[in-house]
This record gives structure tokens, sequence and C-alpha cells, in this order.
């Protein structure tokens, strides 16, 4: 056996995790080599220090109410965040509705798929649905028409803003239904009135979420932000992308929505 | 609900009650692994209790959290350990990056500790020093004493990967800590 075996081996040894042959083996080399003898005397110290830096036993009682309080928080925490993953996809179907109406003066094309991604990578089912070609709404005014090719636009929307015209209804499975106008508005009506609101319906946008979980005060530990993207694949090839950024954190920031149409060539 | 090998026959009759948000049987199971799962999360993060105490808890919340998932393919406490290690792990990379923020003065101090526990101390700044699955290796076979099949339960890994890192674990622990007592001979 080589020193460089039997240093590798000596913690096993110590641990008494060696065969017996290997054993033998070792107690052989050990016998004539001095400096594995010194490193075994060394790994029995480290080992031996390891075991003597073994923690305290001294469990506290179990503390019942404080678990019952952390898992009232930690649920208030889930229910925000899916909220505001509704609030994410609802804000990117919009932005991809608006846009299609935008880009689509001419010719209307039929949306034959709608793909929306959040954060958690949860599948959403969405109908498709026929876009409006030739909406024109506040929004869709102040945004200039492309002229190119894969054009990019920014637009910065207030939260507080109802949404513009939609294309699809999105459908998350859950027992409660929350009809939004206004999506942010509408999700925080809801959380601060304990679970459920419904505000006045628009008949083109419906968000079902699962709502099973009471919001307890003090659970407003959010994530920064949060992202999501949709897609929409138009009948004629053309590819409609959009991307949103909601700040859960501070209710006051504006929804960031990015678009990139890119016409099938 | 089909009963894993060495699970307890009313421990199925637990689980299942679990599933259905017993809060009741949460309790009682509660009460029953606290000590158990605070002992591998103090063994894990060493340090304060409190922090150990506040790991037990979060174990025990994603615990109640998961529990509608859990089918039951092992014990219940097992399955615990198993999240007890997942939390500590997180929280030990957590405070490794924080540590990394820190000042260096701030690290020196922690590396240059005066105290007549210095040996513990030096154990302990060995350990921090090791990737964070060597430590819950050496933590789970030193400290709470696991065999190595109840350590592959814990970090639900095979019993041949627990062999080979573990026997890694050792030899990286040793080399550390015998240099760390030669730099300060």
């Amino acid at each position: 056996m080589t020193c460089r075996r039997a240093s590798a081996l000596i913690p096993a040894y110590l641990d008494g995790e060696l065969s017996a042959a290997a054993t033998a083996r070792l107690d052989a080399h050990l016998e004539r080599c001095a400096r594995c003898q010194r490193r075994m005397a060394d790994s029995r110290r480290a080992m031996a220090a390891l075991a003597a830096a073994r923690p305290d036993d001294d469990a506290p009682a179990p503390d019942v109410g404080d678990l019952r309080a952390r898992i009232a928080v930690a649920s208030g925490r889930a229910a925000l965040r899916r909220a505001w993953l509704v609030a994410g996809v609802t804000a990117a179907l919009g932005a991809a509705a608006l846009t299609s109406a935008l880009y689509l003066a001419h010719p209307p094309g039929r949306v034959v798929e709608i793909a929306v991604q959040g954060a958690q990578d949860r599948p959403i089912e969405v109908e498709p649905h026929q876009p409006t070609p030739h909406a024109e709404t506040e929004e869709t005014k102040a945004v200039p028409t492309p002229q190119r090719p894969a054009a990019q636009r920014a637009i910065r929307r207030r939260p507080h803003m109802d949404p513009p015209t939609p294309a699809a209804v999105a459908q998350v499975p859950g027992p409660a239904r929350l009809a939004c106008r206004g999506m942010t508005a509408a999700l925080l009506a809801a959380l601060l009135s304990g679970g459920e609101s419904t505000v006045e319906a628009n008949p083109t946008v419906a968000v079902v979420i699962a709502w099973d979980d009471v919001l307890p005060e003090g659970a407003w530990n959010v994530p920064e932000t949060s992202s999501y993207s949709a897609a929409v694949t138009l009948a004629n090839g053309d590819r409609n992308t959009v991307a949103t950024e909601t700040h859960p954190a501070d209710p006051d920031a504006p929804i960031m929505v990015a678009a990139t149409y890119e016409p099938h060539l | 609900m089909q009963r894993s090998i060495g699970q307890p026959r009313d421990e199925c009759a637990l689980i299942e009650r679990l599933r259905h948000r017993d809060s009741a049987a949460f309790d009682e199971v509660y009460t029953a692994h606290h000590p158990y799962v605070y002992r591998v999360c103090r063994c894990l993060v060493g340090g304060a209790k409190e922090v150990a105490h506040d790991l037990a808890q979060e174990t025990f919340v994603r615990a109640y959290r998961a529990m509608p998932a859990f089918r039951g393919e092992c014990a219940l406490r097992t399955w615990l350990y198993r999240i007890a290690v997942s939390v500590c792990l997180q929280w030990l990379r957590r405070s490794r990056r924080r540590q990394e923020r820190a000042l260096p003065a701030e690290r020196l101090a922690r590396r240059c500790p005066v105290s007549e526990r210095l040996e513990q101390l030096q154990v302990q700044e060995t350990m921090a020093a090791l990737p964070e699955h060597y430590r819950a290796l050496l933590a789970l076979r030193y400290f709470s004493g696991f065999s190595y099949r109840e350590v592959a339960d814990a970090m639900g890994w095979s019993l041949a990967r627990v062999k080979v890192t573990l026997h890694r674990a050792r030899n990286a622990f040793r080399d550390r800590y015998l240099e760390s007592l030669e730099g300060n001979e």
C-alpha cells in the first residue's frame, strides 16, 4: 500500500468503515511507516475534535402558537404571489392584445396560439380569440404604428388604469373568482378585503384565481419584481411577444410593458 | 395509501389525516418530531440556538404546506429530516454569501477567535469553510449520529453517493483542520 492510499483510508479506518482486509493492509503499512503514523495521529485528533464539537442537545419546547403564526404568514405570501402572478399575466395578455390590435391594421390575422409564461412556469389555459383589428383606444393612439419588422416599443402604464382591449380569457384553477378591470387595483382591493372581491366586471377580461388562503396582516413581504411574458402567434405567421415587469412590493409602481412584433416573412 | 418499509401502521392513519389538513394531527406530529428536527438543524448550522429554532420552525411550515403532496413513500420523520436538510442548506448558502460580502476585518475577527474554546471554534471555522453538502454530511454523521442509510434518506441520495462524498468530506475536514492548527501554532 502506498502512503497516499493509506492517508486516504485513515478517516474511514477511524470511523470503523473499512473492510477487514483493508484494515489489515493499512495496519501492516502503519507498522513500518512513521510518516503515516503521524498522519493517523493527526486524523485521530481531527476526528476527535469533530466529535467533541457536537452542539448541545437542548431543544427548546415546541411552540405551536409561533408555528401557526408562521404558517399563516407563509400562506399570505403565497396568496400574494399568486395574485401578482395573475396581475402580471393579465397585463401581458392585455398588452399582447393591444399590440396585436395595433399591428394588425393590415391584414387582420386570426390568433391561433397564445402562450403565457410566468415566473413560476405555471401553464395557463387560454381560449383563442379573434382580436379587434382596428381598436383605437387612448393607449393605441399613444403608440406609433410600426414601420419595420421586429419593432420594439415600451409602453408605460399606471396600474390604476383600465387594461387595454383584451384578446383572451385566462383561467387559473381555483375556488374563488375575481373579475377584474384595472387589475392591480382589483387585486389590491381583494387583498385588503381579506380574500375575495368583485369590482366592476369587464366583460372581456375574466381572471379566476385560487383564493383559498386568508391574507393575514403584515404579510406584505413580497418579491420586488416579477416578470412575465406572453407570445401570440397569428394565423398569418406573425408573432407578437410581450414582456411585463411588475413591482409587487410597490403598489404605486407602474407596470412596465415591452412589446416585440415580428412579421412572418 | 401503501405503507413503506419501517413505517408504523398508525403513522399511515396520521398521514391520511394530515393530508386532509387536520390541524390536531399536525400539532401531534409537530410536538412529537420537533426535538429531532431541531437537533438536526442545530447540528447542521451550529452557532446560535435561535437560528436552529427558526430553521426547525421553517421546516414545519414547509412540511405543512407540502403535506397534501406527501404520499408516505418514506417514514414521516425521514421526510421531515429531508426538508430540514434542504432548509438548512439554503440557510448555509445565504449565510456564506452574507459572509463573503462582509468587510475583511469582520471576516478576520471571525477567523481568529481568542477563546478558551479555541479548538471547538476551530472545528466550526473549518466546517464553515467546507462546501455545504460536505458540512451537512459530516454533521448528520458525527453530530446527529446517523447511520449511512439514515444520512442517505435525509439527503435524498443513494447510499453509494453518501459513502463516496462522506469519504471526501472527511479528508477535506481533516486537511483543513490540521492546516488551521498549524497556522495557529
